[in-house]
């Protein structure tokens, strides 16, 4: 059921052609190439209202505890909406201001074009709060570290925060994104604008409610010689999806993207990345890792597009499932179109169990089944693990892998 | 007292019995080899009194110090202190070396009531052993098995029997894909944890191996049965005739 947004009314009539447009499309089918694995028309059975202020209970949900660090700067929403009290101001290397105010990062934002995205266009249409962040090109002693929380909610509202980091020339930044989000429907989108020569090292955590449905799209802009690390983490949600738009618009950019999902019982956790070469001499390398329990699904879809004058590309794509369970599904989806002639990419995809022969030899040394599986699981997880660059933020993630294969190898151990 | 005594063993593997009826005692302290042609069943033996999944137990039984093992798993028949060296050590990738030999040795500590190692100590322990094994530092770092050699996987196995120290060790074919110098370094290795509460089932092809590792007793397997049994110039014999010098061999 779509958003009950009929008594809504937009801040700024702009937004009113987004909202409409959403309208007018609805949840989109399976028959929608794009959102052929994850019908949302199926998936989404309730309506919400738009949330409009602060709320929902963080006290369970704490923003994480990321290692002290005094050019940390701190953004925490609550109901998808900023709370000011709680958060940074920002400093003249790190400026927060609002993103309405500024015609050229709003055409960041607009530029992208997903005039049929369900999400883009809910989201811009439903936005509360709209942050920009300009990250300035002088440089400190440190890299600033750019956290941003989206926890608490109201579960019958649908929160729609939007975030725009801009990074000046040969800036360097890392950005930790953690979502815990208990809202009905979480939508956030992030934008993050690379110029020439900058470093960025990107964490996202989405532990959502097991009832959130966790729909979160990330559109990021690399301009010449930048290098972005990028590493992806879910296990939350109902209905997850982990949706990336990258532009390789510079010559030299290049690009690292990681990402892991974990779903248990009915959880539906979908990765789609769309990676657009669109000059030449730049890399991308995409390593993906799902593991899937219970009844569990995961789908994969991932677009690697190479426009003609993009020599000498290199793209690289790998994912791997792994399935603990019979009743889990795994979907892959690689697309490659490439324009270009001169180029190397490639794709690959597996889906897999536990080996037999592995989980013996461990036992057989006297290690108990739980921990060998156990061992097994976080094995099949440590090459996406050892793409992240800045490890300080992958502390957190760790965390949450650790927890959930315990619990997943405790619990088949017992049914054994 | 036998350290280890099985009783008209009989397995099946999918369904189809491999192992008719195996009677074997070995006391403590003592080596016994196992020979026999190719597909007798020494591997099937190997995996059984391990407990590996796959391979039943249809009748008979097997006692570790006097104490049925039938009921346990795998992990707790190895916690007892049975010790299997591989005949195909399986490739671990992205299992570190060092965290596998000490969640090993600390799943046995523990179960021994004992306090378990720190990482430091441990380490420091593990170069040791593995420096009479002539295992480099390097092997240590890389995930458990992977990019070893066939002989360096043998090595790594006898390895973990040092850091385990089992009761009951069974050596499947160790002596294959070894040179003539690793034999020599693996068997001594072996040797040196020859002990008084230790007893030892070495599975070979090649009296060679068995010229390094005097056995106490030499069985023929053959066709699921031990068919022969005698000291060790039964090993000899063998190695002259072949099994077809030797009575029942199938
Ligand atoms: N899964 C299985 N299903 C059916 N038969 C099997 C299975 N595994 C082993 N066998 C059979 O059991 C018999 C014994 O095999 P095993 O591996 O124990 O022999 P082995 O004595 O160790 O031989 P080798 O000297 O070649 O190592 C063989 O005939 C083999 O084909
Ligand atoms: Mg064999």
């Amino acid at each position: 059921m779509l958003p009950n947004i009929h008594n809504y009314d937009v801040k700024n009539i702009w937004q009113k052609t987004y909202l409409d447009s959403f309208l007018a499309q609805g949840w989109p089918s399976s028959k929608n190439e794009d959102w052929k694995f994850t019908s949302l028309s199926q998936l989404l059975t309730d309506s919400f209202d738009i949330a409009l202020e602060l709320g929902g209970d963080i006290a369970e949900k704490q923003a994480p505890k990321l290692p002290g660090n005094k050019h940390k700067y701190s953004l925490i929403f609550r109901n998808g909406v900023l709370d000011s009290e709680l958060s940074h101001a920002g400093d003249e290397n790190v400026r927060f201001s609002n993103l309405l105010d500024d015609d050229h990062a709003l055409s960041l934002l607009k530029n992208n074009l997903l005039e049929n995205h369900p999400i883009f266009n809910l989201t811009l249409g439903a936005m509360q709060s709209a942050v920009l962040i300009d990250v300035s090109e002088t440089q400190v002693e440190q890299t600033p570290l750019i956290d941003l929380s989206f926890v608490g909610g109201i579960r019958k509202q649908s929160a729609h925060p939007v975030v725009v980091i801009r990074v000046a020339e040969k800036a360097q930044v890392k950005i930790s994104e953690f979502h815990a989000s208990a809202n009905g429907l979480s939508a956030p989108i992030i934008v993050v604008n690379l110029a020439k020569g900058t470093v960025c090292d990107h964490i996202r955590c989405q532990v959502a409610d097991l009832d959130t449905s966790q729909l979160g799209l990330s559109l990021v802009n690399q301009d010449a010689e930048s290098d972005y690390n990028n590493f992806s983490f879910s296990s939350g949600g109902d209905v997850s999806r982990a949706e990336m738009h990258l532009n390789l618009n510079g010559e030299n950019a290049q690009c690292k993207l990681s990402a892991i999902y974990l779903g248990r019982e009915n959880q539906h956790l979908d990765i789609t990345t769309r990676l657009y070469h669109n000059v030449a001499n730049c890399t991308s390398d995409q390593i993906i890792r799902g593991v899937l329990d219970d009844r569990a699904r995961g789908v994969f879809q991932g677009k690697i597009r190479v426009a003609q004058d993009a020599q000498k590309t290199d793209g690289q794509q790998m994912t791997r499932a792994l399935l603990l369970s019979r009743e889990t599904e795994a979907d892959t989806k690689p697309e490659l179109e490439i324009f270009a002639d001169d180029v190397v990419c490639s794709h690959g995809a597996t889906v897999g169990e536990i080996d037999e022969n592995q989980l013996f030899y461990l036992v057989s040394r006297g290690i108990p089944t739980a921990q060998a599986r156990a061992m097994l699981i976080e094995a099949f997880l440590i090459d996406t693990l050892t793409h992240i660059r800045a490890p300080e933020l992958s502390e957190q993630v760790q965390f949450h892998i650790q927890d959930w294969v315990l619990k997943s190898a405790l619990l088949s151990a017992n049914n054994v | 007292m036998s350290i280890l005594e099985i009783k008209e063993l009989t397995a099946t593997v999918d369904g189809k019995e491999i192992l008719h009826g195996i009677n074997l005692s070995v006391g403590a302290g003592e080596v016994h080899a196992i020979m026999g042609p190719n597909g007798s069943g020494k591997s099937t033996l190997s995996y059984v009194l391990s407990g590996r999944a796959g391979y039943e137990i249809t009748g008979g039984d097997i006692l570790l110090n006097g104490t049925s093992l039938i009921e346990s798993d795998a992990d707790e028949r190895a916690r007892a202190g049975l010790f299997l060296a591989f005949q195909y050590p399986v490739e671990l990738p992205g299992v570190s070396g060092m965290s596998f030999l000490r969640a090993a040795v600390n799943a046995r500590l523990r179960e021994q009531g004992e306090e378990e190692v720190d990482q430091l100590g441990f380490v420091k322990i593990v170069r040791a052993e593995a420096k009479k094994l002539g295992i480099s530092d390097d092997m240590l770092k890389r995930a458990v098995n992977v990019g070893f050699s066939g002989g360096e996987k043998k090595r790594y196995e006898i390895l973990q029997m040092a850091l385990l120290k089992p009761v009951m060790a069974i050596l499947d074919e160790t002596d294959s894909g070894l040179d003539v110098d690793a034999l020599k370094i693996v068997s001594e290795g072996v040797n040196l944890l020859r002990h008084p509460e230790r007893s030892m089932l070495v599975i070979t092809h090649y009296q060679r191996l068995l010229s390094h590792i005097v056995p106490d007793r030499v069985h023929i397997l053959s066709g699921g049965l031990i068919v022969k049994s005698g000291d060790k110039s039964l090993a000899l014999e063998v190695e002259e005739n072949g099994y077809a010098g030797i009575d029942n061999v199938a």
